[in-house]
């Protein structure tokens, strides 16, 4: 599986090959793990990687390759980095690196091209790589000269790890990778002091002071910051109620007494109601996204904004902010020191609405229910769980119902709500955190889509337990036919789908199937207990929903519950 | 129809102006008109830009742009009295 070749040493003024001059700039960032696929464009660094000191896992896809690296930069604040070939390597990539971008992921892509003299002949496995991925990357180059590889590599990580962290793809001629040359130094002029906006933390204080209703909401913009634990002291000492996004869930431990769930359209009821009847909402790194929102014109209706984040760009973009505060948050958080009114009463309402509006799980379902299993998977696995739910029904039941006790214990794809992400994303998880209990959560149409790395999981003995959640059915697309197009189900039926457990056993992973309430727990301990790869595959009813849910165009207080479908 | 104008700083490398065009276009702008002049030390591109729908706001483009990793400056030259925007596009499901 890995080649004993090693590389020689070459003295560092001496020229070497564009290849080695990438591997090498690699491990000069720190890297330890790279995942990738190789082809012929690409194939100069292949032949410099072994014995370079990089780990290479060879996915089965290249797709598999950019969620894996991306997890890697959702783990560690430090960019993961993907390698593919020219053509159609470069276009797998494309759905990693957006959904990377979405989410404001560090990754850094590197591409093989076709060599220059043929670029724009439409030369085999020739594609515009740098333009088909622009309004995806944070930055991209395409290498002109070999000795320009280290520099340009250490610009990519600079620039997708600070700032608003973001995927930043390398393009290499072919030529460029066999050419020779020495590399210039990195002057290393990317990363940016801290900056702290003082005016508009004394504004946003002002603001607060005034407020008889204030509420944190609180975004994935905190995680990628590294400012968790600054904020966390922040909610504390102000003693406000705290909503979360999506992106935002583990900033506040499930379970905090300020904490109300997470916010929008599959949100809790007491976070929905709390932004609502808010006089003061204080946004820290979140973006007003739709699916938090609701119908943005009656989001919040009777609250001033203050919005803390670091993109300039994101400040009043969707909802107009009364105070602005665009700085790195982290210093900025610090440097916030509220002094509330008195908002006992406030604090009172939401603390009995969020006991009120708590989930039950008293087996609604016929069969085995989902929301009860990841519930009590999660409080099992306990502070070392980390949930990567891949894209539907079962992610939302994740983020709804599972126990998160810091932001890395929940790893999912919000912005571009890529199915297939769950299994490669959890392997690249697991081997940047190999002591968390990783578990991949995925439906069995999401699995279908990167279902071949399980092969991956095989090769490297990866211990990650996957679940697969089967309803038989594209669940959230079925859930929306039933519920706005008048229940006509058309092509959400996966019944014809192959026996998961069979499949995993094909690719060598010991595997189960559970279809009981009577048979979870048995079978969480088993999954918990393995020692290596295991998948659960777990047949539940295909008419379960998501409650509640606000329905497209309404206000976040208008949610639907299961009584009222 | 409503057209504002930006003056762009950026550096001299391939592909900023590519990046930009692509930035007006995916956060819901039409470039009009385009101008590019070297000047010492990086270049200078001079852009008119008309929004699609109602609800786009020129700052908020004014730093998606400026938030570009080799743009240094983006200044809003002139700008549009009119609400945005009468102009209207044909949907491309339309002509299909």
């Amino acid at each position: 599986m890995s080649s004993t070749a090693v590389a020689e040493e070459v003295p560092k003024d001496q020229p070497r090959t564009g290849a080695r001059l990438v591997v090498e700039a690699l491990v000069a960032q720190g890297v330890e793990t790279v995942f990738g696929y190789p082809g012929g464009a690409i194939m100069p660094v292949y032949d410099a990687l072994p014995g370079s000191g990089l780990r290479h896992i060879l996915c089965r896809h290249e797709q598999a390759c950019a969620f894996a690296a991306a997890a890697v930069g959702r783990m560690t604040r430090r960019a993961g980095v993907c390698l593919a070939t020219s053509g159609p390597g470069a276009t797998n990539l494309v759905t990693g690196i957006a959904d990377a971008y979405m989410d404001s992921v560090p990754m850094v892509a590197i591409t093989g091209q076709v060599a220059q003299p043929v670029m724009g002949t439409d030369a085999f496995q020739e594609i515009d790589t740098f333009g088909i991925t622009m309004p995806v990357v944070k930055h991209s180059y395409i290498v002109r000269n070999a000795d320009d590889i280290p520099a340009i590599i250490a610009e990519a990580f600079d620039i997708a790890e600070h700032g608003r962290p973001g995927p930043v793809l390398i393009d290499i001629p072919k030529d460029i990778q066999m050419a020779e040359g020495t590399g210039e130094p990195y002057a290393g002029r990317v990363t940016p002091q801290p900056c702290l906006d003082e005016d508009g933390l004394r504004r946003a204080e002002a603001a607060l002071r005034e407020a008889e209703r204030p509420l944190f909401y609180l975004g994935g913009g905190t995680v990628r910051a590294g400012a968790v634990a600054e904020v966390r002291r922040l909610v504390e000492r102000a003693r406000i109620p705290a909503v979360c996004t999506l992106q935002g869930l583990g900033i506040l431990p499930t379970g905090h007494e300020q904490f109300l769930g997470m916010l929008g359209m599959h949100g809790s009821r007491a976070a929905n109601m709390a932004v609502q009847e808010c006089d003061l909402l204080i946004n820290i790194g979140a973006r007003f996204d739709d699916r938090a929102t609701g119908a943005l014109d009656r989001f919040a209706p009777h609250a001033r904004v203050i919005h803390f984040d670091k993109d300039a760009s994101e400040i009043s973009k969707l909802r107009h902010a009364d105070v602005a505060v665009s700085c790195d948050l982290k210093p900025a958080v610090r440097s916030f020191l509220p002094e509330p009114a008195d908002i006992s009463d406030w604090r009172k309402l939401n603390r009995s609405r969020a006991e009120e509006f708590a989930p039950s799980y008293d087996a609604p379902a016929k069969g085995i229910y989902a929301p009860a299993l990841l519930k009590e998977l999660s409080e099992r696995a306990g502070d070392g769980f980390v949930a990567v739910p891949d894209v539907g029904q079962h992610q939302m039941w994740v983020a709804q119902h599972c126990r998160f006790s810091r932001p890395q214990a929940h790893i999912t794809s919000g912005g571009l709500g890529s199915m297939g992400f769950s299994l490669p994303t959890a392997i690249g998880a697991k081997m940047a955190e190999p002591d968390a209990c990783v578990v991949s959560v995925s439906g069995d149409g999401g699995f279908m889509m990167n279902i071949q790395e399980l092969a991956t999981l095989n090769r490297y003995g990866v211990p990650l337990k996957v679940i697969v959640l089967n309803n038989s059915h594209l669940g959230m697309v079925r859930q929306w036919q039933d519920l706005f197009f008048a229940g006509n189900r058309s092509e959400v039926d996966l019944s014809d789908n192959p026996d998961f457990a069979k499949v995993a056993e094909a690719f060598g992973i010991e595997a189960f199937t559970i279809s009981e309430p009577g048979e979870v727990e048995g079978g969480l301990d088993r999954l918990l207990g393995a020692k290596g790869p295991i998948l659960m595959h777990v047949v539940i009813d295909p008419n379960e929903n998501v409650w509640p849910l606000v329905a497209p165009g309404k206000a976040n207080h208008e949610m639907m519950e299961q009584s009222e479908s | 129809m409503t057209i504002e104008t930006f003056t762009i700083e950026s550096d001299d490398v391939n592909g900023t102006l590519r990046r930009i065009w692509t930035v007006i276009e995916q956060r819901g702008w039409s470039v009009r008109s385009l101008l590019v002049e070297e000047v010492e030390g990086g270049v200078e591109t001079r852009v008119q830009v008309s929004p699609y729908g109602t609800t786009r706001s020129i700052e908020t483009l004014r730093l998606q742009i400026e938030r570009l990793h080799n743009v240094r400056r983006v200044r809003l030259e002139r700008r549009s009295r009119q609400k945005p925007s009468r102009w209207k596009e044909i949907p491309h499901a339309a002509v299909i």
